[in-house]
């Protein structure tokens, strides 16, 4: 356990119940110190958000990956800001002011984020004062020099991708500077996420983003299962990790391939295409959906393997073919042109954001949700997290190349050490008791009263968080949901420096961040 | 700030047309030789050295060059011809600097004698030199009439390239040859003094019009001066050299006698001739570029600047006087064969040859050598490209659909009518500043981007320093201003020192008389 | 009779053209379908675009000026009188003095030109970003040109498209300055055709356009117009790299109706050849950056002048 994080819980007012790391509630002091030590680098923030009449922080602890989240009463609506000293938090920020009405004290971007002026209303979850339109113009930040144009690109797009705004400052191909416009995804997540009953939390945070949907249910399902005491039978843990793997196999497979489509290079995307075909099929086959969505409950998984042979099929038939298309990813000199050195994303950065992901570990940023803070079973899996230190498009490239190895390997230890057994524990008793793990089987304890689960699952695009509180009867009563994505983004900015405007796409592409989980 | 600005034009040009006269006196003082007779005819008669004549055309090309804005003589016409009033800029740009090439027809290929073969090499290196790096700087201009003044040094650099040719056939007894050159370099100066004054009035309406000569703060003038538009139009696709305008014939001509020097005899021009074809393409190119870019910011997209937004259109007579020089260019583009037959007592005087009579019919097409080789029709090209879009027009509008929907450009839904999201003319010659400008250029770009979070405004800096006056002229000068300050003590004497000086200069130039005689 | 002959030929050779242009397109785009495992559009798909686009009702920006609305005409009109005086399937075409190789060139240097300023005409980003790659390509693209026909028309004693046409098929020799030239002109022809690796003609990624940035704003007949002379474009190089240097097959002046027939059949397949290695190529290729583009088009310049230089030495290179 870090310095650090003794302490905070020193320095702590309360320590609250919620698993399996601690929460604590904080003073304003305190708060501002933790603040300073992440920004100095002494720890990673992990999450930001808000709940009427309190700020929570989610607090990543570098040596060892657990977690802590701090909160910060606010009866007079302000808190001071994290962004002033952190810039990754200021997107967190803007979005907690646009959505709660918090202000963040000394914030350095008081422009709106997720509020475009267009609900009819300021802070939707905090006063939802009606405002009409006032049509004022974003303003963007500003770019000098010699006669500048602005490319404005987006929200709507000519390719099938999701809506986000950007633009660049260039003169000629030369792009002086580019600034991210997002959140015309806007769901409203957050409330989505007040007050439900269980499964319809679990089908809103399964939709965050349509692709990770594995990883967003894996990671419900554990914050349920440890804010209810709620154990997961052994079948159905490995059925989970099962599932991640193939998703992040399915998704890796067509990021590599858009990637290099992106340079015109349109032969690897048809190779790469039919291979990722092959995998939904077989998740299809498998387990009866192509993204296998809604496939983890809390409490276990709906829909068992029963017949391994399609899967190990695929792995066998990826083994064969997908060397084939790295040679002809690495020897076509061509392409490796156009990746090698494009889009560089420097370690310091990747380190400062917490990013995590291919995008980190291209960037030398090592962490692995999957690994530390570990969930099981991958402590009982033999794999090692892909890194690679470039932090171009070609070593993210690499780096998903690395990994669908790897979750080959994964799946077929996975499918040659599963375990028999029941693949859900019924969830309804649970709910009004508390069952613990003992030794020789589960004690039944009574519940009393709300309970809250934190969980990270790593998802084929970093790091997936997810924080619940649920009342006795199971209920949710607030959830909250960050996307890897969320400190992603700003990077990008960055890793256009000193590349042109036609390499944009290519770098977009790479680092491939979603928006819906961004705009939530 | 403009004042400035023509008080160093007007410091360069003093400085540079001194120079010039000077260089021309000097020529004019050797070509007459010791009786001193100045009339043509006796300069023709008269005998000349070759290292004299040599030394002859070095003094025309420093003198008739540096008044025409031969490069590297040329850097007093950019500051100079823009300074002036638009139509003093025609006239200055289209036709002054043809008497700068009359006179250097005129000494070199009529007056000088016999050329020698090193003439054409130095006419062609200076020729292809001028073409390119004039166009260089044309598309690296925001000043409109600026942007003409380097275009002009383009244009005389080809005219150049063509005297070139002309010499290098004429030293080799290539009369045929030489007459195309010769012809193809003079026609290209009759077309050059059309579109250039034309593209000047233009300029001059659109300052009229809008106040405005920085293009970056002009643009949209398409629907504010329509007929300016037009006209201008008409001009930049001749001085691009574009079929079916005049501006191509010329170029096209002068193409046609670069096929004939692989029977020169000179090694040195065999591998000079090729090289400046090439020259000349990549000039044509850029033109066509710069030109593209000069239209396409001034007239079309929409205003930059209020200036812009509230332009007007000029006078009748201003713009019906533009509409003859446009109706001039495009006869001498689609019947050239008239003109090229107007010139042939010039080519027979000059280089005692003449290019094939040109047929009036039956093909109005013109000729340089022979049928078999090569010829061209600016009528069928014209005629066949009017009939073809008619046809489009007509076959479309009548058996498919005719109807327009008017509505607002793509905007990738995010509606931003701000003037910034549309290219700027340097953006727009960016990528060209980046490939070539190392040419031309030392060019220092330095570039911040804040890091993501910080808002600090991002910044690009670029300074392009031209190589010319970096290379030629700065150094020129500090020695001039390090010989200033070493004769400066020469103030400072006393008058027994000053007495002794004269005497001391007098007797060196006695002695000097003295071996001469 | 035979002038009456002459010009039917020359008139059959302007509707050849036309009509088969929208099928190469269309071959080329089944040919890369198949090559990345797809079925891939019918052959006929750029006719039933085509058809559709003129029908439509063209959408103009609320600030197009009359430059926007007749520029598709006259790009249309240059690359069409451009091709026709490309010998495809006989030599010595009626109107072949009209131009020669040089001003077939320039020709096309026009439609570039009214195309780079209808890029600008509405003022969208795109279109700059287009206009500005496009004229820049130009610049290098254009010299390269003119020193491969310089090449050809010193081999061939003539710049004049059927004379060289005539005197490939009865000295058809390998040279190596031919070689040089016919490296450039593929070179040439892939950068004029927006094709892969200096463009992507099937894109959707506006920032890395080049044609399509251009002509973002075009619809409806519009559009079709360009398009149509896009394609004639892309007929008009493979002809000309056929004509020059694949001339066989190709009918005489004095060649009766059947010497027409081969000349006809020969010419579509030297069509379907080049635009099929075409496609080869592009899909074994990525896209270039847009800075290495002067670089692959400058190496076209220099192996033009090379192949000049060879001949200026000795006119048996």
């Amino acid at each position: 356990m870090s310095t650090l994080r003794t302490a905070l819980l020193n320095a702590a007012l309360t320590i609250e119940e919620q698993k399996p790391w601690p929460r604590i509630t904080v003073d304003a002091d305190t708060w501002r110190q933790a603040t300073l030590a992440i920004a100095a680098g002494n720890a990673t923030l992990s999450g930001l958000w808000a709940e009427p009449g309190a700020m929570h922080m989610a607090v990543l602890d570098d040596e060892d990956g657990a977690l802590m989240v701090l909160t910060l009463a606010t009866p007079d609506g302000c808190f001071p800001s994290v962004g002033l000293t952190h810039p990754p938090a200021q997107r967190l920020e803007r979005s907690i002011v646009d959505l709660h009405g918090l202000i963040p004290e000394g914030t350095p971007d008081d422009r709106r984020w997720l509020d475009h002026d267009r609900w009819g209303v300021r802070a939707p979850l905090g006063t939802g004062a009606s405002a009409p339109a006032d049509g004022a113009p974003y303003p963007f930040l500003k770019a000098e020099g010699p006669p500048l144009h602005q490319i404005a690109v987006g929200p709507v797009h000519a390719g099938i991708i999701e809506p986000g705004h950007f633009r660049f400052s260039a003169n000629g191909e030369i792009v002086v500077r580019l600034e991210e416009r997002l959140g015309y995804v806007h769901k409203g997540i957050e409330r989505l996420l007040t007050n439900t009953t269980l499964d319809a939390a679990a089908k809103v945070v399964a939709r965050v983003s349509g692709d990770s949907t594995v990883a967003y249910s894996f990671a419900f399902a554990r914050a349920a299962e440890a804010a209810l005491g709620v154990g997961v039978p052994q079948r159905a843990i490995w059925l989970r990790a099962l599932m991640a793997e193939l998703e992040r196999l399915a998704n890796h497979l067509g990021d590599i391939g858009a990637i290099c489509n992106d340079a015109a290079f349109a032969l690897m995307l048809a190779h790469c295409g039919i291979l990722r075909e092959e995998v939904l099929r077989a998740c299809k086959t498998a387990f009866g959906h192509r993204l296998m969505m809604d496939r983890i409950i809390p409490g276990g998984v709906i829909s068992d393997l029963d017949d391994p042979a399609p899967i190990k099929a695929l792995t066998t038939r990826i083994r064969q073919r997908f060397p084939r298309f790295v040679e002809l990813y690495d020897n076509t000199a061509s392409l490796q042109n156009r990746t090698v050195s494009t889009g560089h994303l420097s370690p310091e950065l990747a380190r400062r954001f917490g990013v995590g992901g291919p995008i980190g570990r291209a960037s030398g940023r090592a962490f692995d949700a999957r690994k530390a803070p570990g969930y099981p079973p991958y402590g009982d899996l033999d794999f090692k997290a892909a890194k690679r230190e470039d932090g171009d498009v070609n070593a993210r490239i690499w780096v998903r190349i690395d990994e669908v190895y790897e979750s080959l390997e994964l799946i077929e230890q996975i499918i040659d050490r599963l375990p028999t057994g029941p693949i859900a524990y019924p969830l309804a008793p649970a709910l009004r008791e508390r069952r613990v793990p003992q030794a020789g089987g589960l004690a039944h304890e009574p519940r009393d009263s709300a309970s809250e689960g934190l969980a990270m699952i790593e998802g084929f695009r970093g790091d997936v968080l997810v924080w619940l509180r649920t009342d006795e009867t199971g209920g949710v009563l607030r959830g909250a949901v960050r996307d890897p994505s969320v400190f992603q983004w700003p990077l990008l900015e960055a890793a256009i420096e000193g590349n042109i405007v036609a390499d944009f796409p290519l770098c977009n592409k790479s680092f491939n961040c979603s928006y819906s989980g961004h705009d939530l | 700030m403009r004042d400035a600005e023509n008080r160093r034009a007007g410091y360069v040009y003093l400085l540079m047309a001194s120079f010039g006269t000077l260089m021309l006196l000097l020529a004019f003082g050797l070509l007459a030789g010791p009786d001193g007779d100045y009339a043509f005819s006796a300069i023709r008669t008269a005998e000349h050295v070759p290292w004299l004549a040599g030394l002859v055309l070095v003094l025309m090309l420093l003198g008739a060059g540096s008044k025409a804005g031969l490069v590297p003589l040329h850097v007093w016409l950019p500051l100079a011809h823009p300074a002036a009033p638009s139509h003093v800029s025609a006239l200055m740009s289209g036709v002054m600097t043809k008497v700068a090439v009359y006179g250097f027809i005129r000494v070199v290929f009529d007056l000088a004698g016999e050329p020698a073969w090193w003439w054409a090499v130095l006419v062609l290196i200076l020729g292809a030199g001028s073409a390119v790096l004039g166009v260089l700087h044309a598309v690296l201009q925001r000043d409109l009439k600026r942007l003409l003044a380097y275009s002009t040094v383009e244009n005389i650099g080809i005219i150049f390239i063509g005297l070139g040719l002309g010499l290098a056939f004429k030293t080799n007894n290539m009369a045929g040859a030489a007459a195309l050159a010769v012809t193809a370099s003079i026609f290209h100066a009759f077309n050059h003094s059309l579109f250039k004054s034309l593209l000047f009035f233009g300029a001059g309406n659109v300052l009229t019009g809008s106040g405005e000569r920085d293009i970056e703060k002009l643009g949209g003038l398409v629907h504010r001066m329509p007929e300016t538009a037009y006209l201008f139009l008409g001009g930049c696709l001749a001085i691009s050299a574009l079929p079916p305008l005049n501006g191509f014939v010329s170029e096209w001509l002068i193409l046609q006698a670069i096929l004939l020097s692989p029977d020169l005899p000179q090694w040195a021009l065999r591998f000079l001739v090729p090289a400046s074809g090439a020259m000349l393409a990549l000039a044509a190119a850029l033109a066509a570029a710069c030109f593209v870019r000069a239209f396409g910011i001034t007239f079309l997209s929409r205003p930059r600047s209020p200036a812009a937004e509230t332009a007007h259109e000029v006078s009748r007579w201003q713009i019906r006087a533009m509409y003859s020089l446009l109706v001039v260019c495009l006869i001498a583009g689609v019947f050239p064969g008239p003109f090229l037959d107007a010139l042939s007592p010039v080519s027979q005087m000059l280089v005692a040859g003449a290019m094939p009579k040109q047929p009036i019919l039956p093909h109005l097409s013109i000729i340089p050598i022979s049928e078999s080789r090569s010829s061209y029709s600016g009528f069928l090209v014209f005629f066949f490209i009017m009939m073809a879009s008619w046809a489009a027009i007509r076959v479309i509008h009548n058996f498919a659909s005719r109807a327009v929907r008017r509505a607002p450009p793509w905007d990738c839904g995010f509606p931003d009518a701000s003037p910034v999201t549309q290219y700027t003319a340097d953006s727009f010659a960016q990528p060209i500043r980046r490939v070539f400008g190392p040419i031309a250029f030392r060019a220092k770009i330095s570039q911040t981007m804040p890091q993501p979070g910080d808002l600090a405004p991002a910044r690009l800096t670029l300074s392009l320093r031209d190589l010319i006056w970096e290379l030629i002229y700065t150094p020129i000068e500090s020695a001039v201003l390090f010989a200033a300050e070493r004769l400066n003590i020469l103030q400072f004497l006393t008058i027994r020192s000053y007495l002794s000086l004269v005497f001391a200069a007098l007797v060196l130039l006695l002695v000097l008389v003295a071996t001469w005689a | 009779m035979g002038l009456i002959l002459a010009i039917l030929v020359q008139g059959i050779q302007m509707v050849l053209v036309l009509a088969l242009a929208p099928g190469l397109i269309g071959f080329t785009r089944k040919v890369k379908a198949r090559l990345l495992r797809r079925q891939g559009p019918s052959i006929l798909q750029p006719y039933r675009d085509l058809l559709r686009l003129v029908r439509k009702e063209a959408v103009l920006a609320d600030n197009a000026s009359w430059l926007f609305r007749n520029a598709p005409y006259l790009i249309f009109a240059t690359t069409w009188v451009a091709a026709a005086l490309v010998p495809t399937f006989a030599a010595g075409l009626h109107f072949s003095w009209a131009a020669d190789l040089i001003a077939i060139t320039a020709l096309l240097g026009s439609a570039r030109f009214f195309l780079a300023l209808a890029g600008m005409d509405i003022g969208t980003s795109f279109g700059g970003i287009g206009s500005s790659r496009e004229m820049l390509f130009a610049t290098l693209a254009e010299p390269a040109m003119i020193m491969i026909v310089f090449t050809v028309a010193l081999v061939a004693g003539s710049t004049q498209l059927s004379t060289v046409a005539e005197f490939m098929v009865d000295h058809s020799t390998l040279r190596v300055s031919l070689g040089l030239a016919l490296i450039g002109l593929i070179i040439v022809a892939l950068t004029e055709n927006a094709r892969v690796p200096v463009d992507n003609p099937a894109t959707h990624l506006e920032l890395t356009m080049v044609h399509e940035a251009m002509i973002l704003e075009y619809s409806g007949r519009h559009l079709a117009v360009i398009e149509l002379a896009a394609a004639l474009k892309l007929l008009l190089y493979i002809s000309l790299i056929a004509c020059i240097f694949a001339p066989w097959g190709m009918a005489r002046q004095d060649d009766g109706v059947l010497g027409m027939l081969v000349g006809v059949v020969t010419w579509v397949g030297k069509l379907a050849i080049g635009s099929f290695l075409m496609v080869l190529f592009e899909t074994a290729i990525a896209k270039m950056r847009v800075f290495r583009v002067p670089e692959f088009v400058g190496g076209a310049l220099m192996l033009g002048l090379l192949g000049t230089l060879l001949l200026f030495v000795s006119r048996s290179f």
